[in-house]
């Protein structure tokens, strides 16, 4: 299968994690991937796009209008990088104003869970139970274990749990 | 059993040098190439170290090449300029083990502060150069490189850029070669003492063994013919290959992994072949130059930009419409531009708090602190490259004799300082400088990602080392005005900057307090900050510090609160995102109204 994800954000949101993850459980089902990230000066608080191309591809970088989805960690990161995105292609934004139809306020969640750094992962279960990324929920959940640090395991299986479960918004 | 990996490029280049025995490698951090001498330091039975700069490290790496090993020298495209005075006659020497240098160039400057084409130091300096593409490419091109080295007799040029660098894609592991042991003393001083008697007949060497290598470029089986439809041939290396390969996977493609010297007849072969031919090469015209000057007709630069990286987009409109690809212009949205920043708790933001508002030139340098130059910091004046900032200071304080009394100042980060920073001190005690010089010591190479450095005491392996002491390295240069400030302390940090600037003759002042990034840093957890908005006037001080935490919230309608210091309603207040704040109190020291606390535990 392909597909093309694009992940957008702020330097210190997890981006590059979210990446690692989408492409150690593309290669746990089986696939080819390629990645491609931001290092260096630009992480120091600035904006930060990433690349996952699964599948069959050469390039790391995505085509504008070619993405099949996007994870936004802000709803600034959607404006700025949404033209990645193919047409009606689904946009997972972490956003306070939940009005698009894959918006969620991933932030106010992992706040309430007490696991305020896990908005990405948040992000990432919500958009895992609705079927937008190419795995399996169980896959993802043993990258989650796998990756994580010890001391943030807990925090990110919790997260991930709570964008599995979250009812609102979306269907 | 074949075994995968998911590697970056930098991972996938430490791999390749495990697998073909390289015993010994040395370089300085810097991005894109960072990951490249971390990952390999990590294997068990090689030797790495950081070096304190590139002409150290390729330096070593010679010595370990002369004494009969496999060496690699690992820095980012500038760094090769660092170690250009070594690299251009070692070309003349030659090498007994295999020397490679990889280059990590940076292609739209991600994060370095020029965008130079390394392709051209291949042909400057004489040295084969190759290319690959992505991680598996990354791996296996080391053990070539190795192979060319010791073959031809000669140092290699490994190139990467940034894409391919931090690109991530699925690479085949092998098991590592034994690890050869032979290394011995042997002395040859005809082929390593470069006299002008013996450089002139090694010369000769150079131009026989760069024709053998052009010759041999004709068959080295990387650089590959892929005929399919004949109407559009492609000629292209590294990265933009891919983007021309996926935009155009029914073209005939010319993939050259070895970018120097360039395979003349294929290429010429290859022209012939196809009715219309293209280079799709960033930055420079390096092969489109050197294959028109071969008579044949190609379009390249007409097409593509010669600045920043390409991608798949530009790469696919160019050749498509056949007019110069232009750069899609941002989407005109309204939301503030988030340009990097330093992180809240940085030790940086004190120091350049007060430097900004001292009536002086901050010549500045390389590292995490240059972004201090912004608004409404304004910390420093000028940035150049690794070291420039002591020699820049006094060459300015000199050249305004007395209009720049107590106006000059010169700020060095602690491991660019180790780099390149002694000698322009040594330099401005022995010429008599009046200028201020400040070493900003965090401890640490914060922007590549906390390396080590002769100033933190510990190696790349994290084993305890010789510390260096800046006070009485200065001293040892002939520095007697010496001074250590706590740059959380802005009245303090002030005082003794405005003393030490007014001081006849050179002083310098360490500015130290380690990165809040740094482990033992984030352990000593202080608590964060609130603004008490009942007390807050308004006065907008603490926004000045530029720290991510703190934000502006307009007043709206009748808010009844505190006047202003002119007797005024207050237009806002100032807020304390307390999830971000390091309670590293410099707003509290700023702020004019005593409206900052800390915040109390479950309030």
């Amino acid at each position: 299968m392909n597909q093309q994800i694009i992940i957008s954000g702020l330097g210190g949101q997890g981006i590059l994690f979210l990446t690692k993850l989408l492409a150690q459980a593309a290669m746990d089902s089986g696939n080819d991937v390629i990645t491609s990230e931001t290092h260096g000066m630009a992480m120091r608080g600035g904006t930060v796009v990433s690349h996952v191309k699964i599948g069959s591809f050469l390039s790391p970088l995505i085509r504008t209008g070619q993405a099949d989805m996007g994870f936004f960690l802000t709803a600034g990161s959607f404006e700025i990088h949404r033209a990645f995105l193919r047409e009606g292609a689904p946009a997972v934004i972490n956003t306070p104003r939940t009005d698009g139809p894959f918006a969620i306020d991933a932030a106010a969640i992992a706040r309430e869970a007490g696991a305020r750094m896990a908005t990405n992962l948040v992000l990432l279960g919500f958009a895992v139970k609705r079927d937008l990324p190419f795995c399996t929920v169980s896959i993802m959940r043993e990258a989650i274990g796998r990756l994580s640090p010890s001391r943030h395991r807990q925090m990110n299986i919790e997260g991930f749990e709570r964008g599995l479960n979250y009812e609102g918004g979306a269907s | 059993m074949i075994v995968k990996e998911l590697l970056s490029g930098n991972e996938a280049i430490a791999r390749g040098a495990l697998e073909c025995g390289v015993a010994f490698g040395a370089g300085y951090p810097g991005t894109p190439s960072t990951e490249i001498l971390e990952a390999f330091a990590k294997y068990e039975g090689v030797y790495a170290e950081w070096a304190p700069n590139e002409k150290v490290a390729l330096e070593t790496a010679i010595g370990a090449s002369l004494a009969g090993v496999r060496a690699i020298a690992v820095m980012k495209h500038v760094g090769v300029n660092v170690a250009a005075d070594p690299l251009f006659t070692v070309s003349y020497t030659g090498v007994r083990g295999g020397l490679v240098i990889v280059t990590a160039d940076d292609p739209s400057m991600h994060s370095s502060q020029n965008e130079q084409d390394n392709r051209n130091y291949a042909r400057f300096a004489k040295i084969p150069m190759i290319e690959p593409a992505d991680s598996q490419e990354a791996k296996d091109f080391v053990r070539l490189a190795f192979e060319i080295s010791e073959r031809f007799d000669t140092p290699v040029f490994l190139r990467s850029t940034t894409r391919v660098s931090h690109s991530k894609s699925v690479t085949t592991i092998a098991e590592p070669d034994k690890p050869g042991g032979n290394a011995s003393v042997l002395r040859n001083p005809e082929k390593y003492v470069m006299v002008p008697a013996m450089a002139r007949l090694r010369r000769i060497e150079v131009e026989k063994r760069m024709a053998a290598l052009a010759e041999y470029a004709e068959t080295f089986h990387e650089n590959k013919v892929e005929f399919n439809d004949l109407k559009i041939g492609i000629i292209s290396s590294g990265m933009p290959y891919n983007y021309a390969k996926d935009a155009f996977p029914k073209a005939s493609f010319l993939k050259l992994g070895m970018v120097y010297p360039l395979p003349v007849q294929m290429i010429r072969d290859f022209a012939s072949a196809v009715e219309n031919l293209y280079v799709v090469e960033e930055l420079d015209p390096f092969f489109e130059d050197q294959i028109k000057a071969l008579g044949i007709e190609v379009r390249g630069k007409t097409l593509l930009p010669r600045t920043n990286e390409f991608d798949p987009t530009i790469v696919c409109t160019s050749l498509s419409s056949g007019e110069k690809a232009t750069r899609e212009a941002p989407p005109d949205i309204s939301i503030p531009p988030r340009p990097p920043n330093l992180c809240p708790g940085c030790p940086h933001r004190g120091l350049f708090y007060v430097a900004g508002k001292l009536d002086a030139f901050v010549a500045g340098d390389i590292g995490c602190y240059t972004l201090s130059y912004m608004k409404p910091l304004r910390g420093l004046d000028s940035c150049i490259c690794m070291g420039a900032s002591f020699g820049m200071a006094h060459g300015m304080s000199k050249a305004l004799g007395s209009k720049g009394k107590g106006r000059v100042i010169g700020v060095i980060g602690d491991s660019t300082f180790v780099h390149s920073g002694i000698t322009p001190l040594l330099n401005a005690s022995y010429n008599k400088s009046d200028a201020l010089f400040i070493i900003c010591d965090n401890a640490t190479t914060a922007m590549t990602g906390m390396q080590d450095h002769p100033g933190t005491g510990r190696t790349l392996q994290g084993l305890p080392s010789y510390r260096i002491d800046f006070i009485q390295l200065a001293q040892a240069l002939g520095i007697e005005d010496v001074h250590t400030v706590n740059p959380f302390n802005i009245s303090e940090t002030k005082e003794i900057l405005k003393a030490s600037l007014e001081r006849e003759g050179p002083s310098l002042v360490i500015s130290k307090e380690p990165c809040a990034l740094l482990k033992t840093q984030k352990k000593k957890a202080r608590r964060p900050l609130m603004v008490d908005i009942d007390k807050c006037i308004g006065c907008k001080l603490c926004l000045g510090l530029n720290c991510p935490p703190i934000s502006w919230k307009n007043v709206t309608g009748g808010f009844d609160g505190p006047l202003t210091a002119q007797g005024k309603p207050r237009k806002g207040f100032a807020v304390i995102d307390s999830a971000l704040c390091n309670g590293c109190s410099l707003c509290m020291q700023v702020c004019s109204a005593k409206a900052i606390k800390e915040v109390v535990a479950n309030g």
